[in-house]
């Protein structure tokens, strides 16, 4: 009976095993997406997308794929969420990646194989009828000039490859081939080229597939600790991404830096950053939170820049009445500013020809800043927040004609449906910011209108009467407040005081402001509603759109950065509205959306 | 007409404007006694220029490609080369005001069959615009006419009519001048200058498209 139970164990823990494909993804991919499809099937199990309208559109897109006889990484979003589709098992996690070796570069999608006998014919349909059938040792796989599928009793795998450029190789290791065989015709041998080509290929495929299907464990992803402690919690999809993978000479490489050198610092510099993310939708919302951890040396800086707070006079100058949403960032900028150049200058450094150059210029140029009077002058926090969506008078022009008929150039005012924003940032530095000011102003960028200053265009520098007639954009300062703003009244009647108390932002939006250093709060209803009662002459189905995004969305809010243990996080939340659930919602309104072609 | 679906190809993208829009059309022709003048085609989206900043951003917009700010310039390069190398054109030229977004493009021809073959020269390397091709004027000394497009019925007032809503404000503006005096014309929704040399027609784009006027005429000169 115990061994019973032993091999009862062992079984199970094989069959969950096989779900699990992490051992079988390369460690050395920079980024990974992870796609949880039970978890994804099982919000759609109500809602199945084949019963969708747009559902129609995915499968004309896929017979279109199938016509070429060659697909892109695009298709692995559909993968992910029609997996019986493509005769994934449709539980488990699946692996999208991108894999770069000397030999090949390829986009891989590795998902838990569903029904392995009809493989051969998926792989047919997608690769077209004069792809190349093979085998490994206990894998087969499907290839053309463009894609490869490969697949095994547990996981299949579709791929868009390319083969490399040899940038590795030295000028005297590429000796010219000369090829002696003597053809008859020109067909016959284009016929041996290419059978040439298809033999290189295949071995560079078959290279790539026994990294998957046979890896050597310590070499893969689910032998990473960062990685393993990335999948600890739950998500829909995951994107891990590892610094020290991305930032080393092959990726330098990819990017057309040749040869780049000196490696060994930027390595170091980036050594134990990684990040993941996790997009989850739930009921009564949609959630992307990004945990980041960072090197010591990188932390230390980090922290110092989160001392910084917002400014409370930068509150005052935003009316919270009709509020669309604001971006705000509080940072200490000085030690900012060192990280920014410490990381730069190392990059740099690494990048053959000029990079030396930019480092040594960027080393110069700290040398000289006058940090004291620069961090004094920005002090680091700052809001960009619109206000209202509404009417302003702005200029066009029109054609007419005098009584000979003779073409007259009219200019008239109309209104227009715009956003209203202001953008507020502490500064200091009187001595500094007036000399700034006075140099703008001498040069007729900006108008001294009093108290405040209006911007003026370059074009409108000689046609002063035009630029009455524009949208205007002003500048004041006020209690060490920079205040930049479409908003007449904010400059020109509000700013000694602000807005009007009861007119301020309040309530959670000025705790997501006072609790982080990045803030962002959008108000989708308002937004939508907006947009809706002013009329933008939009027809009829996009109104319904909108209407129905209206009714879909509530408000969205970025927070961070938070500490959670050795790990930063910064979560972003889409709140969703209405008895349906966001996963419903969100179906609809694509629906909508297809419907409109908007 | 034939200009007008010439410029309509060429910006198409640049009218999806997503909502309803507020654009001009202007096609000025003057005419010497012998025969020679200058056409122009104004495309006017002043009256749309906030959004049209935010339609550039796009990719499509209701399933038309919308095109980048290189691609149309090059598009209206490519068309000011082309004409301005046709035989009997003496030169072309456009102007481009991208603040303003106000697109001209000017034609000085030696003559009226010479530019009448431009056009269709240009529209035949354009596979859309040639399916709408048709002479837009004819000049016999005496009479000058301006001719509506007989293609109007085929896919181009399909894609105007299933967009309605995109030119409720829209507006179409012939002004045809000559050296001598108007003494007679056909079509009565074109009005006459003071001085009797100038003819002007102003209707707007939806008028145009359910056909409840038409810029045809024949113009009978001294």
């Amino acid at each position: 009976m115990k061994y019973t139970y032993l091999l009862f164990c062992a079984l199970l823990g094989g069959v969950l095993n096989a779900q699990e494909l992490s051992n079988h993804v390369p460690v050395l991919t920079g980024s990974v997406l992870v796609v949880d499809h039970t978890s994804i099937q099982n919000k759609l199990k109500d809602t199945p997308l084949q019963e969708q309208p747009f559902y129609e559109q995915i499968e004309r897109e896929l017979e279109a794929v199938v016509e070429h006889g060659r697909f892109r990484s695009e298709l692995f979003a559909t993968l992910s969420i029609l997996p019986q589709n493509f005769h994934l098992s449709g539980e488990g996690k699946a692996y999208w990646y991108s894999r770069t070796r000397d030999s090949i570069r390829y986009d891989g999608y590795l998902a838990p194989v569903g029904k392995v006998d009809e493989m051969t014919v998926l792989a047919h349909d997608y690769l077209g009828e004069n792809c190349i059938n093979d085998a490994g040792s206990d894998y087969r796989f499907s290839f053309n000039d463009d894609n490869f599928i490969a697949w095994n009793h547990e996981m299949v795998l579709f791929a868009d490859y390319r083969i490399p450029y040899n940038y590795y190789a030295s000028e005297e290791g590429v000796a010219e081939s000369l090829d002696e065989s003597y053809y008859e015709s020109y067909e016959e041998r284009y016929a041996a080229e290419q059978e040439k080509k298809r033999l290189e290929n295949r071995s560079r495929i078959f290279t790539a597939l026994e990294e998957i299907f046979h890896p050597n464990p310590s070499l893969t992803i689910a032998e990473s600790e960062e990685f393993q402690r990335a999948m600890k919690g739950q998500f829909d999809v995951a994107v891990y991404t590892n610094a020290s993978n991305t930032f080393n000479p092959r990726t330098f490489n990819l990017l057309g830096f040749r040869h780049a050198k000196d490696m060994n610092e930027m390595i170091s510099l980036f050594q134990g950053n990684y990040s993941w993310s996790y997009l989850n939708i739930n009921v009564n919302d949609i959630s992307f939170k990004t945990y980041s951890h960072l090197s010591e040396r990188f932390a230390k800086k980090l922290n110092q820049t989160r001392k910084g707070k917002f400014n409370k006079k930068l509150f005052q100058y935003i009316d919270g009445s009709n509020l669309i949403g604001f971006m705000g960032l509080a940072v200490k900028p000085e030690p900012m500013y060192e990280m920014m150049m410490e990381t730069y200058s190392t990059v740099m450094k690494s990048i053959p020809d000029y990079g030396e150059s930019i480092s040594n210029g960027m080393d110069v140029f700290s040398i000289l800043l006058d940090e004291d009077e620069l961090f004094e002058f920005i002090q680091g926090n700052a809001i960009f927040a619109v206000t209202d969506i509404k009417e302003f008078d702005v200029s066009f022009t029109r054609t007419d004609y005098d009584e000979e008929y003779n073409e007259i150039e009219v200019t008239e005012t109309r209104k227009e449906v715009l956003p209203e924003f202001v953008f507020v940032a502490s500064i200091g530095n009187e001595q500094l910011r007036n000399k700034i000011i006075g140099l703008y102003e001498s040069g007729n960028i900006l108008v001294n209108k009093g108290n405040y200053y209006q911007y003026q265009p370059f074009r409108y520098s000689y046609r002063r009467n035009r630029m009455q007639e524009e949208v205007g954009i002003y500048v004041a300062i006020k209690n060490d407040v920079l205040i930049l703003t479409n908003d007449i009244d904010l400059v020109k009647t509000q700013l000694e005081k602000g807005v009007p108390p009861a007119q301020r932002i309040t309530g959670s939006q000025l705790k997501l402001l006072k609790k982080n250093n990045y803030a962002g709060y959008w108000n989708g209803e308002t937004t939508f509603g907006k947009l809706q009662n002013d009329a933008f002459g939009f027809e009829t189905s996009v109104k319904e759109a909108m209407q129905m995004t209206q009714d879909l969305i509530g408000t969205a809010t970025i927070e961070g950065m938070k500490k959670e243990g050795d790990l930063y996080t910064v979560k972003m939340t889409l709140k969703t509205k209405g008895e349906e659930g966001s996963v419903k919602g969100i179906l609809s309104l694509v629906n909508m959306m297809m419907k409109t072609r908007f | 007409m034939q200009k007008r679906c010439l410029i309509i190809v060429l910006l198409f993208g640049l009218i999806g404007i997503g909502t309803s829009s507020c654009f001009e059309l202007v096609e000025t022709v003057t005419l010497e006694a012998d025969g020679s003048g200058t056409v122009k085609y104004k495309f006017n989206l002043s009256q749309s220029k906030m959004r049209m900043g935010s339609v550039l951003l796009l990719d499509s917009i209701r399933g038309y490609k919308v095109p980048s700010i290189e691609e149309v310039k090059t598009k209206l390069f490519e068309l000011e080369e082309k004409l301005g190398s046709k035989d009997g054109i003496q030169r072309a030229s456009v102007k481009q005001n991208w603040e303003e977004y106000i697109f001209e493009l000017a034609i000085h021809f030696e003559n009226i069959p010479a530019l009448n073959n431009a056009l269709k020269q240009v529209s035949e390397s354009d596979k859309w615009a040639k399916e709408f091709f048709f002479s837009p004027y004819v000049y016999d000394g005496k009479r000058f006419e301006k001719k509506s497009n007989p293609n109007a019925s085929t896919s181009i007032t399909e894609h105007i009519s299933r967009n309605k809503d995109w030119l409720e404000q829209a507006q179409y503006i012939a002004v045809f001048r000559f050296s001598k005096s108007v003494v007679n014309q056909t079509n009565a929704d074109y009005s006459l200058s003071k001085s009797g040399k100038a003819v002007l027609f102003r209707a707007s784009f939806l008028d145009l498209v359910d056909q409840k006027l038409n810029p045809k005429n024949s113009i009978l000169l001294q």
